[in-house]
């Protein structure tokens, strides 16, 4: 059976195509063109810079389960796990080992794109081939009801302690930042090692609270927080507001000067890519165009958002033109402004 | 609450779901005895298929799953002494020595009875704490979490057994290669050589299969003799399952301690299943009489651990549970699940959903019996691999734990990491070193600094008035000065009597390869230390720390030894039996030196061709080439009988690893120089 299978295969695979064409498409009556070649009866791996069963990783074993459908040639998709050095090894490996002919495209933390600005990493995050983000998110800073810290302004001029989860992460890059450019009597207590312990030892009391904590996280983890009023919300964090949030302060819009907006943008312009997928750069035009118009199909696939919707997953995607114009605009921030942001940050992202 | 327990156990006991659950547990014990698979791994395979079932269901297949690979990675802890995950370390101690005396079905037995009582234990424990769950965890704070770390790190006091001064070496090493990688206070890139693999620290996987299952393999290999020693002191003496059982049975007490700590323990967040077999071991090591023979073939070694590491999970539960705080990778991945049910963990699993944590416990429980019934029943198969020829097993297990390794974060620095550390291990075994220390300093040294940090930051000196801090550090100085405050006594007591062993004078001893180990480690500490004085102060408290301890413990070894009354050897009687004697005795005795080291050497040179093998044509078609000329050419096998198992094994392991689990290859030369032979095999 496999043996007949496999010669006859070249008649089989094309009329079962052309049908398929017809089927789907009908008036292009298009054979089986370069690209639906290519993809067809092949197996994409889908790169995942972390280890199983973090954030990054379910929306990227939710995206592998669909985004095959709308690839011409409905490729298989396989996820694999490269964790190493907070997703820093997975996109060195897209943007310079993995093969450049679209069978490999991948994703890692939000701020590995502006970690060669902001950090030391060697590579240009403009020239991946971007396909676009799943969603964007807002990050927060949150304190325990019990503690005096109330507000942002409580923030800035009351000592306080915020929980940290290590030198380079979320919590521990946004309480900096308050700190160095709002000048905020806050301490930074970190080495938490992940942001269940840091939500546990802000709920004992240990620390006021976190700063650099996903909202749309938080609506999962600890929806009783929101709804019994457990936390204050102290300020948000990204390029815009969350419109779950009209009445809590941007920390943007708190800048007392243009030269700090622009210094803030850089450090919170990754909210806006938060689940990013990007293949490898300079990949043949037809493909990146299949794998772009597959991703944004797939935002839109109603059995992808009725998944998502079980995962509580939040979905507000962001299009690879979107990322890449921000990307254009951050890499085009004057040096000076950039070692502004890197001194605000701690000196590591 | 009572109604709740009821109502979840009509819902545990709905056939599909026993069905399904049953299928979670063949798949749980599968991937247990896999070394280096494990629930993790399950997990990630399973969750996708969950989707469309109600809760209860999926958890009876996750939960069912995720229990049950710490009953089976006992199994080739025992046979071959690799430990099938993480956890079974300790069980290779005395579970090993057991086989190799012919008396697998007894230690089976036992194995299995202790880890259905541990898992029950465990289930129990989180049931009867339901009502104290949260103002429990809520009291754990991160001064108590450096509590336990200490007295995690006392242990090393008893399981260096004779050999304090190398067990403190050893810890020292321990800590300080835990502190590789990125540094949480201030982002500094502690030791890491400039390679990304050391970013996140040293997995844990490689390093124990490098450290506990390599020189099992290494000794196998150059004695030429298979599991069972045909030279067995009792080859008459039959051993069945029931025999171990029984034998479990009758340690009741210590089973019933053991599966205690080890619930207690799993609740601990940060306190991994690395540590909690070892500590439950030196509990029994301590508090048990007569223990001269554990690590020589104790069955109550291998009870201890078993029960520990089995009553972990229950324990584990309790943070998930009560807070969402996953105690563990599993338990993370489980919490992704429970959320995607719908339920969120937190206050309401204790109140609204209390139903859904009595069906977790009554899972818990139906897995674990379900798991040690089908042991218990397919024992007689496993035993039989133990009669399987040297030639045959050494190549096949060696092929399983360089893919399991390299499973632990998929790079090359796993297979380096495991051959260096099996090659040190392997010395360290011959030469009187006790390894559990390492592992021990490995796993909470990084733990220790974090919340040393944290404490100090925030509590100062004022930690030490918290009364379970106190209690705790009380305990851990018990630990270690206690049986020296014993020896003490007991020693002014027998003063007056004259003496019966008199010393007999020191003298200085010529340099020889014990020495040259020792100094290689004083070498590698003091080159360390160097290399962190540049470090930020923060960066460089804990591992500059770590070093001096490391050359203080390692130069008064290096003394003890140049100046010691009598010849330190490998044979040396060993009162507490924690460094391997009696293995190596046997060693010694079979095989004269040159010929010992000339195998051990070619033993190793042949894993570092696998790796140079490797990065030329990639990993898979190199472990096919090491294991086809293993066999021939190592233990004369006939060529028909190599390629058979070589064959066989790869397809094996392709499937397995390559198909199920879509392990990335690691690149090799051969795939850069042809990218077209790696699209089609993608193998390279």
């Amino acid at each position: 059976m496999q043996e007949r299978t496999w010669r006859r295969r070249g008649w089989v695979g094309l009329a079962a195509v052309a049908l398929a064409a017809l089927g789907l498409a009908p008036g292009t009556g298009r054979a089986a063109d370069p690209t639906e070649k290519f993809y067809s009866g092949r197996s994409l791996n889908l790169v995942i810079g972390y280890s199983v069963g973090g954030g990054y990783d379910l929306y990227a074993r939710l995206l592998s389960k669909y985004l095959g459908d709308h690839i011409p040639g409905k490729p298989s998709i396989t996820p694999q796990s490269m964790p190493g050095a907070g997703s820093l090894k997975a996109v060195n490996y897209l943007y310079a080992a993995a093969p450049r002919d679209g069978s490999v495209f991948g994703t890692f933390g939000r701020t590995m794109p502006v970690e060669p600005l902001l950090g030391n990493a060697p590579f240009d995050a403009r020239k991946l081939t971007w396909l676009g983000s799943i969603t964007s998110d807002v990050s927060v800073c949150i304190s325990w009801h019990t503690s005096p810290i109330k507000t942002f302004d409580d923030l800035i001029g009351k000592p306080s302690n915020l929980g940290g989860q290590g030198a380079g992460s979320d919590p521990d890059v946004f309480a900096s930042t308050i700190k160095n450019l709002f000048g905020a009597k806050l301490k930074l207590v970190t080495g938490y090692p992940g942001s269940n312990e840091a939500a546990l030892a802000m709920e004992r009391g240990e620390v006021d609270g976190e700063c650099g904590v996903s909202w749309s996280t938080l609506n999962i983890s600890h929806p009783d927080w929101i709804r019994d009023n457990k936390i204050n919300v102290l300020v948000q964090v990204a390029l815009e507001k969350d419109p779950d949030l009209p009445n809590v302060p941007l920390l943007l819009d708190l800048a007392k000067d243009a030269e700090m907006r622009s210094v803030l943008k850089v450090i919170v312009a990754n909210q806006t890519f938060a689940r990013p997928f990007a293949a490898p750069p300079g990949l043949p035009d037809d493909r990146k165009a299949a794998l772009r118009t597959a991703f944004e199909e797939t935002m839109k696939d109603p059995a992808f958002l009725d998944d998502a919707k079980h995962l509580g997953l939040q979905v507000r995607p962001v299009s690879w033109q979107q990322i890449d114009q921000l990307m254009a605009e951050i890499y085009a921030t004057p040096q000076d402004l950039l070692a502004k942001a890197k001194a605000a940050v701690g000196g590591t992202m | 609450m009572l109604e709740a327990a009821v109502t979840a156990l009509g819902q545990v006991l709905d056939p599909a779901r026993l069905l399904i659950m049953l299928g979670g547990v063949l798949l749980g014990l599968a991937l247990g005895v896999v070394p280096g698979l494990g629930g993790i791994v399950g997990l990630a395979l399973l969750i996708p298929f969950t989707y469309h079932l109600d809760g209860y269901t999926a958890f009876a297949l996750l939960l069912g799953m995720a229990a049950v690979t710490t009953v089976s990675d006992f199994i080739p802890a025992v046979l071959f002494g690799v430990p099938g995950t993480v956890g079974a370390a300790a069980t290779v101690l005395d579970g090993h020595p057991l086989a190799k005396q012919g008396q697998v079905q007894r230690a089976f037995g036992a194995g299995y009875a202790s880890s259905l009582a541990g898992g029950v234990f465990g289930a129990l424990l989180l049931a009867v704490a339901i009502p104290v769950l949260r103002p429990i965890v809520l009291y754990l704070g991160s001064p108590e979490l450096l509590a336990f770390c200490i007295f995690g790190l006392s242990m090393v006091a008893v399981l260096s057994g004779n050999a304090p001064l190398k067990g403190l070496t050893v810890a020292s090493l321990g800590l300080m290669l835990s502190l590789i990688g990125s540094d949480p206070q201030t982002g500094t890139l502690r030791w890491t050589f400039g390679s990304l693999y050391l970013w996140d620290h040293l997995p844990l996987v490689p390093v124990t299969l490098g450290i506990f299952a390599l020189p099992e393999l290494a000794d196998m290999a150059i004695a030429r003799q298979g599991i069972i020693d045909l030279g067995a002191r009792n080859p008459a003496r039959k051993s069945s399952v029931w025999h171990g059982v029984a034998d479990a049975g009758r340690n009741w007490w210590l089973v019933l301690r053991c599966s205690g700590l080890g619930a207690l323990l799993g609740a601990v967040p940060g306190i991994g299943s690395a540590v909690i077999d070892w500590m439950a071991y030196a509990h029994a090591l301590r508090t048990e009489k007569n223990t001269e023979n554990f690590g020589k073939g104790d069955i109550r070694g291998l009870i201890a651990a078993e029960s520990s590491n089995n009553a972990k999970e229950g324990g584990h539960l309790i943070p998930t549970i009560a807070f969402g705080m996953p105690a563990g990778a599993s338990m993370a991945l489980l919490l992704s699940a429970f959320m995607m049910h719908g339920f969120t963990p937190g206050p309401e699993m204790l109140t609204k959903h209390l139903d859904v944590t009595y069906t977790i416990i009554w899972t818990l429980t139906i897995a674990h019996i379900m798991g040690a019934v089908i042991c218990l029943s397919a024992s007689g198969l496993f035993a039989r691999l133990a009669t399987v020829r040297v030639g045959v097993l050494v190549p096949l297990v060696l092929a399983i734990i360089f893919l399991g390794a390299f499973d632990g974060s998929q790079s090359w620095g796993d297979l380096y990491s495991m051959v260096i550390f099996g090659a040190v291990g392997w010395a360290m075994k011959q030469l009187g070193w006790p390894r559990p220390p390492l592992i021990l300093g490995l796993v909470l040294g990084s733990m220790f600094e974090r919340y040393y940090f944290i404490s100090n930051q925030i509590y100062g000196l004022r930690l030490f008035t918290r009364p379970v801090v106190a209690a705790v550090l009380l305990a851990a100085l018990w630990v270690i000065l206690g049986p020296s405050i014993k020896t003490f006594l007991r020693m002014s007591r027998q003063e007056t009597q004259p003496a019966g062993r008199r010393r007999i004078p020191v003298f200085i001893h010529r340099f020889d390869h014990h020495t040259a180990f020792t100094l290689m480690f004083i070498g590698i500490a003091a080159v360390a230390a160097w290399a962190a004085t540049a470090w930020d102060f923060d960066a460089k408290l804990m591992p500059l720390t770590a070093c001096c301890a490391a050359l203080c413990f390692g130069c008064l070894t290096l003394l003890q030894q140049m100046l010691s009354s009598r010849e330190i050897s490998a044979g040396e009687p060993d009162v507490r039996g924690m460094v391997d004697g009696p293995m190596l005795e046997a060693h010694a005795l079979d095989l004269p030196g040159p010929v010992l080291r000339r195998r051990a050497l070619r033993f190793f040179l042949w894993l570092a061709g696998v790796l140079g093998v490797a990065a030329l044509i990639g990993l898979l078609p190199a472990l096919f080439v090491l294991m086809l000329l293993l066999a021939r050419l190592e233990f004369d096998e006939s060529w028909r009988t190599s390629t058979i198992l070589s064959v066989g094994m790869t397809l094996a392991l392709w499937f397995v690893f390559g198909r199920i689990f879509a392990t990335p290859w690691p690149l090799s030369v051969a795939g850069d120089f042809a990218p077209y032979l790696r699209e089609v095999s993608g193998l390279l």
